[in-house]
């Protein structure tokens, strides 16, 4: 599966325009760097501790998993949906997983866009 | 419909990047946004501007957007509201339907989805608008505790509205019986100060040595008996309202000292020498025409134009119409489950006496009259020989005069009546002929009275002139509403000359089917 949904981000900036999809992928990349730094100290805390906060990665998994299906990020947004659903079960041997699996899906995630944001200003 | 014009939006989504994504959707379709991230910043938002529609996602991280919807439709019943949920939690978006959400919309969604759903809603809401807006409208055929679907009453109604939020004295006028104090309570209720005390004196039942002490208070030792401070009504009354019953039984010297506290809101209690302000709105009342009071010398002018600021006036019975009969059946009803008895309606014959009545009394008349057929009788209907002598004597007088009914009818409140009738449902007649009734010192000239409603016969055929004569009494009485004295009256014959017709149509009509 492509990690991205062109179509999805083509059909945003048609429909936004050039300027202010370049502000809405801005906003995303930020968040998404944000959550996602979040769900890296839950599993580092856990490599260190051996505790495990699934309260919180119930709550960041969930609202990734939206936004990144609506920005098109389809790979990214499975992970997440899958990563909340364990974390709802107590599933803990799978949110360690996910974890470990959400971390580099994301960063590849957000290169991507990041690329993208510097092919537009040119 | 136009739906397309500018609408506030209040978005409440956690996330960022849809918050701003959204906001775009919005503002392509007019929407002016204010996007929050917590329910706690949503409530306080409410508070301060209320949306025409509230986007709300489900998933909140301080709490379920779910307690927001329970606040919204409590506090802001009018807000459309539109739920967002991704896929985990759509059987709480399908409760929130249940619990006032017009729709909810399941992530991840583009503008298209959004735009057909925002577009569903406004319309929806506009619908709901527009029809609060016919009803309103409408006769309304109880209010604030007045019962009555009359033109009369309806005036009343709109009156009521118009000046229960205004701090201008009210002057209520009416007959004893037509619900005065009901108003002044109607006055407090449906205003602004309805939170407020409502404090009641009657001027006319208060001796006159106490009644300053009723309205001002006193203070201890004032006068003998004055074995403590009291606070007058004055006092108690104080960001609520005052009503102030038969206010022309006020005596003079008393009326001066009202002015003075009208004026200013100011007064001292009786033995005291501290002022006392309060924020008092007044209402008046009186069963006398009050500038005959002034014309007497009896009542001030300046006070009369203090108090007289918004004048209502409250019909008598006799000239609402269908009220009459609207008011039995209410108070039958009423007086039935009281008194546990098992009365159901009321017979032509008792329903005619009934409309046909005087009510000098008026409604306080009436209440007494179903209360004692009520409590003297047990059957299922109202029969016209279980209502009261002087009800079923009026109704077999002979003379109704003229000047009578010009007095009755030079009221402004019958040119009310006269509105109704013109409006009245049109029979199969050649014609249907307005009354215009001009009154000039008793006489009751009716221009077009001659061409009263006569059905066509069939052409080629000659009927007996009992049938010709029976279809043109029974004609004017459906006019008049059932109203037999009134037809009688306008037919110029007397109401039992139409009651012995009726016998006697009701004998030829047996005698023609054996």
């Amino acid at each position: 599966m492509n990690i991205i949904d062109e179509a999805i981000l083509n059909e945003l900036s048609t429909m936004l325009g050039e300027e202010t999809m370049h502000r809405m992928m801005t906003i995303f990349i930020d968040e998404a760097q944000q959550r996602l730094q979040v769900l890296a100290k839950i599993l580092s805390s856990y490599q260190q501790s051996g505790l495990l906060d699934m309260a919180e990665v119930d709550i960041q998994a969930h609202t990734l998993k939206s936004s990144t299906a609506s920005f098109g990020a389809q790979g990214l947004s499975v992970v997440s949906e899958n990563l909340e659903m364990s974390a709802k079960a107590q599933d803990s041997e799978q949110v360690i997983t996910l974890l470990n699996e959400v971390v580099p899906v994301g960063e590849q995630t957000l290169g991507y866009f990041r690329q993208r944001l510097v092919a537009d200003d040119y | 419909m136009d739906v397309t014009s500018s609408f506030t939006t209040l978005l409440v989504e956690d996330s960022m990047s849809l918050g701003a994504l959204y906001t775009e959707f919005l503002r392509a379709d007019g929407a002016q946004v204010t996007h929050v991230n917590h329910g706690e910043d949503a409530l306080n938002e409410l508070k301060l501007r209320q949306p025409d529609l509230l986007v709300l996602d489900i998933q909140l991280p301080d709490m379920s957007g779910m307690d927001i919807l329970e606040a919204v439709q409590k506090d802001y019943p009018n807000i459309t509201v539109i739920m967002i949920t991704a896929h985990g939690t759509i059987d709480l978006a399908v409760d929130a339907m249940r619990s006032g959400a017009f729709d909810f919309l399941v992530k991840p969604f583009d503008a298209k989805r959004l735009s057909i759903t925002v577009r569903n809603a406004l319309k929806q809401r506009q619908l709901v608008n527009l029809v609060a807006k016919y009803e309103s409208s409408l006769p309304k055929p109880h209010f604030m505790g007045f019962v009555g679907e009359s033109l009369a009453m309806q005036t009343v109604y709109k009156t009521i509205d118009c000046v229960a939020n205004s701090k201008a004295s009210a002057f209520i006028v009416g007959e004893s019986g037509t619900g005065k104090e009901v108003c002044a309570h109607a006055i407090h209720n449906a205003g602004n100060r309805k939170d407020g005390p409502f404090v009641a004196l009657n001027c006319a039942s208060i001796p006159k040595d106490l009644i300053e002490s009723e309205i001002f208070g006193h203070t201890k030792g004032a006068f003998t008996g004055a074995v403590a401070n009291r606070d007058g009504a004055a006092t108690q009354a104080h960001n609520g309202t005052l009503f102030l019953d038969e206010i022309c039984e006020m005596d003079l010297e008393l009326q001066s000292k009202l002015l003075r506290f009208i004026q200013t809101g100011v007064f001292q209690r009786v033995g005291g020498t501290k002022e006392e302000k309060v924020d008092v709105r007044f209402v008046s009342a009186t069963n006398r025409m009050p500038w005959d009071e002034v014309k007497a010398g009896r009542f001030r002018e300046d006070l009369f134009y203090r108090l007289h600021v918004i004048p209502i006036e409250l019909p008598p019975l006799r000239v609402r119409g269908k009220d009459i009969l609207l008011l039995a059946t209410n108070l039958l009803k009423e007086y039935n489950k009281e008194e546990g008895k098992s009365f159901k309606g009321f017979s032509r014959e008792a329903k005619d006496c009934l409309k046909g009545y005087s009510w000098p009394g008026n409604v306080r008349q009436l209440q007494n009259v179903i209360r004692q057929v009520v409590v003297l009788n047990d059957s299922e209907t109202v029969e016209l020989a279980m209502l009261p002598v002087q009800l079923t004597t009026e109704l077999e007088s002979t003379s109704v005069s003229q000047s009578n009914l010009a007095q009755s009818f030079n009221s402004k409140t019958e040119a009310y009546q006269r509105a109704e009738d013109i409006n009245a449902n049109n029979s199969e007649a050649t014609h249907a002929s307005a009354f215009i009734g001009n009154i000039e010192q008793g006489a009751f000239v009716i221009p077009k009275a001659a061409e009263a409603v006569v059905p066509k016969a069939d052409s080629g055929q000659i009927e007996p002139l009992w049938l010709t004569e029976k279809r043109t009494i029974e004609n004017a009485i459906e006019r008049c509403d059932g109203n037999v004295p009134k037809a009688a009256a306008l037919l110029d014959i007397s109401a039992s000359t139409i009651y012995r017709k009726r016998q006697t149509w009701e004998e030829l009509e047996n005698s023609l089917s054996h």
